[in-house]
C-alpha cells in the first residue's frame, strides 16, 4: 500500500463543489485514471482518499491537498500525468509526493488557512483599514451561524488590506483551520460590513504542522 | 426584465454574485467531465439540448445523452445542456435579469438556432413553459419570429403532441438518432437562404418522424367533440409516422460526469428497445415497437469504455423486459467475468417472475446486497387476464420464497390499482398476496425479511390497448388505497402509493387535445410548476385553470371513449394499428390473453408500416418477421 500527496488547485465551476461531493470526484478521476485504489473491508468498501481541509463553497484555491492510498507503486511524475487528463476541469494537479503511510493524517495537521478576498466592483479601503483596525482590537467577537453562537476573534490570526501585483485590491486574512476551530472569510467579511458575494475569494496557503499532530 | 440584452460573459459575472444564495449552485455551472465546449463563432448550427426539470433530474436523462453525443460528434454543430433551475434560482434569475443560459458557455437560451426540449412525461409541461419564458422566447409558437431559435419537443409524451401544440414548432415523434441530424441539416439549410419560418416548417414537415402542429388545424363538432385534425399545407402529411431507427448505434459512452450528487449517478447502457409481451396498460410496449437488441459483444465493450471514461461505480442494463433479451445469459456471464474485481454495482432489472431471474442477478452480483424487485401488477387471474400479463400467485410466492431462501431480505413489489373492470375484490387480493409475501419472508429469514409494496395508478395512455377506458375517480382511487393501507399495516411490510391527484393530472395531460393547451398556459401563470414533483400539489390551480377555460377535465379522461371517437392522437402512427388496439380492448373486457409476438403474429401493424425496414443482420433482427413484399410509407 502506498500514499501518495496530491497538490492541486481548484478553480472555476468546481468551486461550487462541496467538500463530500469533492471525495466522490476524487474516487471517479483515480478510476478514470486507472489508479488501483486502496478499499477498506466490510460490506460497503470505500476508497481511502483524505482531503487536507474543506474549502467552503464557492472558494477557489491554489493550494489544495489530497492523499489517495495506491495498491500500486507509481513514479510520481506518471501519476501527475495520469491524473491530469482524469480530472474534471478546474481542478489542476501541480506535484505529486510519496508519503509514510506512518504519517499523521493530513487533516489533522493543518494549522492555519490564508485566503484573499479580491473585488471586481467599488472598493473603499480607507473605511475597511478602520474597521479592519477595529476588529482587531476586539477582544472577542460573538457571531451566530447556523443557529450556534460562537467566537470569531480568536479564529482571526491576521487581517489586513492587500493590493495584487495586477493593482485589484482587496483584503487578506489568516485564519486558523484546525479541526474543531476553523474561521470562515465568508464570516469575517460578513463582520467587516462587507456582502461575501461581493468578493472573489481565494485560498492561497495553508500553513501545517510539519511534525503532525 | 432586460433580459436579451445578456451574453455569455455578462453571465458568468451576475452568477457569480448570485450563486452562494442559493441551494446547491453545483447545479448552475456546468464544468462536469466529459462535458463538450466547442468554439462557439466556429460552429454553423447550435443546439439547446433542454430538459425541464432540474439538474439533479435531467442530467441522467438516457435521450438526452444519445442526442448530446451524436450531435456533439458533428464538427459544424455543437450541442449544449439546459435544465431549470430550482425555485430560489428562478426568483434570483428573474429578479437579477438572468436568462435561462446553457451550461457549457453560458449563452442565452435565445441566442441558440434550435433548442430541442425532451418530454419524457406530461407533467414537464408547465416546467416547459417557464423553461421558454426564461429564455425570454415567447411562449406561444405563433408569436416567434425568424430571430427566435426552432423550439421543438421530443419524447414519449408527445406521442400525443396536441396538448403541447401551440407552444412548439415542430416534434419529433418517435427516436432521434438519425432524425435530429436531418433536422439540423434542415435548419441550416433554411438559415443560409433567408427564408420564412413558415418555409422551414414546410421542410421540416416532409422529415419521417417530423410532426409540425401549425400545418394542421383539429376540427371540433358543433358539440364540441374532436371530428378530425387535418392537414393544411400539402407538405404535412395526414398522419405522422413515428421514426423508427433500423438497427441501434452503438450506446453513448461519454456520460456526463457531474462534481455533485444527483439522483441517478451511474452508466446506463440500453441492451434493448421495444418489448414482446403486449401488457395492454403499457405506453412503452406499444410506442416502442418492433424488438431491437444490442449484441453482447457491443454492449460489454459498451460498459468497458463507459466506465473508462466516466469512472462511475454503478452500471444500469436497460430494457423493458431484460429476461426476454436473448443472449441475457451469455451478456450476464461476459459481464461477471470481466467485471467482477472492478468494484461495480450492475443492476439488471424488468426481470420476469421466474427463479431462473434469481440465477441471473446472483450471477452477476455474486452478492444480494439491495431488494429483489418483480412487478405482478395484479393480483387475480381476472385482472392479469385483463391486463394480459399473466402469472399465478403460486409461481409468485415460490419465486418470493427462493428470493428469502438465497439470502435476499427485501423484496420489492410493483402493482397497480385502477385498471379497467377491477373490483374491491380485485384490491384486496392485492393486499393479500403481499401479505403472503412477507409472511413466507418471515418464514424463511425471520424479522428481517422485508417487503415494499409500490402501488401505482392506472392512467389509460394514448396508443395502448387501453386508450379508450376511463381512469377511476378521485374517489374511488382513494377508497382503493386506503383498504390497501389499512390491510398493509403489518410488521416488515412498507406501502408506496401515488396520490390521486397526480393521477387526475397525469390522465388529463396525457389524454388532452389542442384545446387543453390554454389550459396548461392558464394553469403555468397561476403559478403550477414542477408538477412532477410529489410535494407540488397543484390540482386546485388546475381546477380552476379548467373552469376558467371552460373545459370540463372528466370529458378527457372520466369516461370510456367511444368505439369509433377520433383521438387527438389519431394523427399519429405508431405503426400499430387502430383495430388492433381496439381488438386488444375487446379481448380484455373477455379475459382473454394474447401470447408473446415472438410465438406467433398477432398483426399488430408493425409490418406492413415498417417491415421493409427490418434489418436482416442476425444479433439486432426484429422478433417480427419480415415480409416479402411490404407497402410503403
Amino acid at each position: 500500500m502506498y500514499r501518495y500527496r496530491i497538490h492541486y488547485h481548484k478553480l472555476d465551476a468546481i468551486k461550487y463543489t462541496s467538500n463530500l461531493d469533492l471525495y466522490k470526484v476524487w474516487e471517479r478521476s483515480c478510476r478514470r485514471a486507472g489508479l488501483p485504489l486502496v478499499y477498506s473491508q466490510g460490506f460497503h468498501p470505500q476508497p481511502k482518499i483524505n482531503l487536507a481541509c474543506p474549502l467552503p463553497l464557492g472558494i477557489t484555491s491554489t493550494v489544495e491537498i489530497v492523499d489517495i492510498w495506491l495498491n500500486d507503486l507509481f513514479d510520481l511524475e506518471t501519476i501527475v500525468d495520469m491524473l491530469e487528463n482524469a480530472v474534471p476541469p478546474g481542478i489542476k494537479v501541480q506535484n505529486a509526493e510519496l508519503v509514510a503511510t506512518s504519517e499523521p493524517a493530513i487533516q489533522t495537521t493543518i494549522l492555519a488557512a490564508r485566503y484573499q478576498a479580491i473585488f471586481p466592483g467599488a472598493f473603499d479601503s480607507d473605511r475597511l483599514a478602520m474597521n479592519i483596525n477595529s476588529v482587531m482590537e476586539q477582544v472577542a467577537i460573538v457571531r451566530l451561524r447556523r443557529n450556534r453562537q460562537y467566537d470569531l476573534r480568536p479564529l482571526i490570526l491576521g487581517l489586513s488590506l492587500l493590493q495584487t501585483p495586477e493593482g485589484m485590491e482587496g483584503i487578506e486574512m489568516l485564519l486558523s483551520a484546525r479541526e474543531g476551530k476553523t474561521g470562515r472569510p465568508d464570516e469575517v467579511l460578513l463582520q467587516l460590513g462587507i456582502d461575501p458575494s461581493l468578493a472573489d475569494i481565494t485560498r492561497v496557503e495553508l500553513i501545517r504542522n510539519q511534525t503532525g499532530g | 426584465m432586460t433580459i436579451n440584452s445578456h451574453n455569455s460573459k455578462s453571465i458568468s459575472e451576475k452568477l457569480d454574485r448570485v450563486l452562494l444564495k442559493v441551494e446547491k449552485p453545483g447545479r448552475y455551472v456546468g464544468g462536469e467531465y466529459n462535458q463538450v465546449v466547442k468554439d462557439w463563432n466556429q460552429v454553423s448550427t447550435k443546439i439547446a439540448l433542454a430538459f425541464p426539470d432540474i439538474y439533479d433530474i435531467g442530467l441522467s436523462n438516457l435521450g438526452l445523452s444519445i442526442l448530446y453525443e451524436i450531435l456533439n460528434a458533428q464538427k459544424h454543430i455543437l450541442a449544449e445542456r439546459v435544465y431549470i433551475p430550482w425555485k430560489d434560482m428562478e426568483s434570483l434569475m428573474r429578479s437579477e435579469g438572468i436568462p435561462l443560459y446553457s451550461l457549457e458557455t453560458r449563452h442565452p437560451v435565445s441566442d441558440f438556432d434550435i433548442l430541442g426540449i425532451t418530454l419524457p412525461y406530461e407533467t414537464l409541461f408547465t416546467n416547459t413553459l417557464n423553461l421558454l419564458d426564461l429564455s425570454g422566447i415567447p411562449v406561444y409558437a405563433a408569436e416567434r419570429t425568424e430571430d427566435h431559435p426552432l423550439v421543438i419537443a421530443g419524447g414519449h409524451a408527445c406521442f400525443n403532441p396536441e396538448p403541447m401544440a401551440p407552444f412548439m414548432d415542430a416534434f419529433l415523434i418517435g427516436e432521434g438518432e438519425e432524425a435530429i441530424l436531418e433536422i439540423a441539416e434542415t435548419y441550416a439549410a433554411w438559415k443560409s437562404t433567408g427564408k420564412s419560418r413558415r418555409e422551414l416548417f414546410k421542410t421540416l414537415a416532409s422529415i419521417w418522424g417530423v410532426y409540425v402542429p401549425s400545418l394542421y388545424q383539429p376540427v371540433f363538432t358543433g358539440s364540441g367533440k374532436l371530428d378530425s385534425i387535418s392537414s393544411v399545407d400539402t407538405s404535412a402529411p395526414a398522419a405522422v409516422t413515428k421514426r423508427l431507427v433500423r438497427t441501434l448505434p452503438p450506446p453513448p459512452v461519454k456520460f456526463l460526469v457531474p462534481s455533485i450528487d444527483i439522483v441517478h449517478n451511474r452508466i446506463t447502457i440500453e441492451i434493448m428497445r421495444g418489448c414482446t409481451r403486449g401488457c395492454r396498460f403499457c405506453h412503452a410496449g406499444m410506442v416502442n415497437r418492433p424488438v431491437r437488441q444490442r449484441p453482447v459483444q457491443q454492449i460489454v465493450d459498451a460498459i468497458e469504455a463507459a466506465i473508462k471514461s466516466t469512472g462511475y461505480e454503478e452500471v444500469g442494463l436497460l430494457s423493458l423486459s431484460s429476461s426476454d433479451y436473448t443472449h441475457i445469459v451469455e451478456l450476464v456471464e461476459k459481464i461477471r467475468t470481466r467485471f467482477s474485481d472492478r468494484k461495480l454495482t450492475i443492476a439488471l432489472p424488468s426481470l420476469r417472475i421466474e427463479s431462473f431471474s434469481l440465477d441471473l442477478l446472483e450471477n452477476l452480483k455474486g452478492s444480494r446486497q439491495g431488494g429483489f424487485t418483480l412487478a405482478p401488477e395484479a393480483a387475480t387471474e381476472r385482472m392479469r387476464n385483463t391486463i394480459n400479463k399473466p402469472i399465478s400467485s403460486d409461481q409468485l410466492l415460490a419465486v418470493a420464497r427462493e428470493i428469502y431462501q438465497r439470502g435476499w431480505q427485501t423484496i420489492k413489489l410493483y402493482f397497480m390499482i385502477g385498471h379497467p373492470g377491477e373490483t374491491e375484490e380485485d384490491v384486496r387480493a392485492i393486499a393479500d398476496l403481499c401479505l403472503q409475501v412477507i409472511k413466507i419472508g418471515h418464514q424463511e429469514m425471520g424479522r428481517r425479511a422485508a417487503l415494499h409494496v409500490s402501488v401505482g395508478t392506472f392512467v389509460p395512455k394514448p396508443h395502448t390497448p387501453f386508450q379508450w377506458a376511463a381512469v377511476n375517480s378521485q374517489a374511488e382511487i382513494e377508497a382503493k388505497q386506503s383498504i390497501l393501507k389499512q390491510m398493509l399495516k403489518k410488521q416488515g411490510v412498507k406501502l408506496n402509493w401515488t396520490a390521486s391527484s397526480e393521477t387526475m393530472l397525469e390522465s388529463w395531460l396525457a389524454r388532452g387535445d389542442r384545446r387543453l393547451a390554454d389550459v396548461i398556459f392558464t394553469a403555468w401563470k397561476n403559478g403550477a410548476t414542477f408538477d412532477a414533483w410529489h410535494e407540488s400539489d397543484h390540482i386546485q390551480i388546475w381546477q380552476d385553470a379548467f373552469a376558467k377555460c371552460g373545459i370540463d377535465p372528466d370529458e378527457y379522461a372520466a369516461r370510456e371513449r367511444g368505439k369509433e371517437e377520433f383521438f387527438p392522437w389519431d394523427v399519429i402512427s405508431t405503426g400499430v394499428s387502430k383495430n388492433f388496439l381496439r381488438r386488444e380492448y375487446e379481448a380484455s373486457k373477455n379475459q382473454v390473453t394474447t401470447s408473446d409476438c415472438r410465438e406467433t403474429c398477432h398483426a399488430c401493424g408493425i409490418v406492413p408500416v415498417f417491415g421493409k425496414f427490418a434489418s436482416q443482420e442476425n444479433d439486432s433482427q426484429w422478433f417480427c418477421p419480415v415480409p416479402q413484399k411490404v407497402s410503403g410509407l
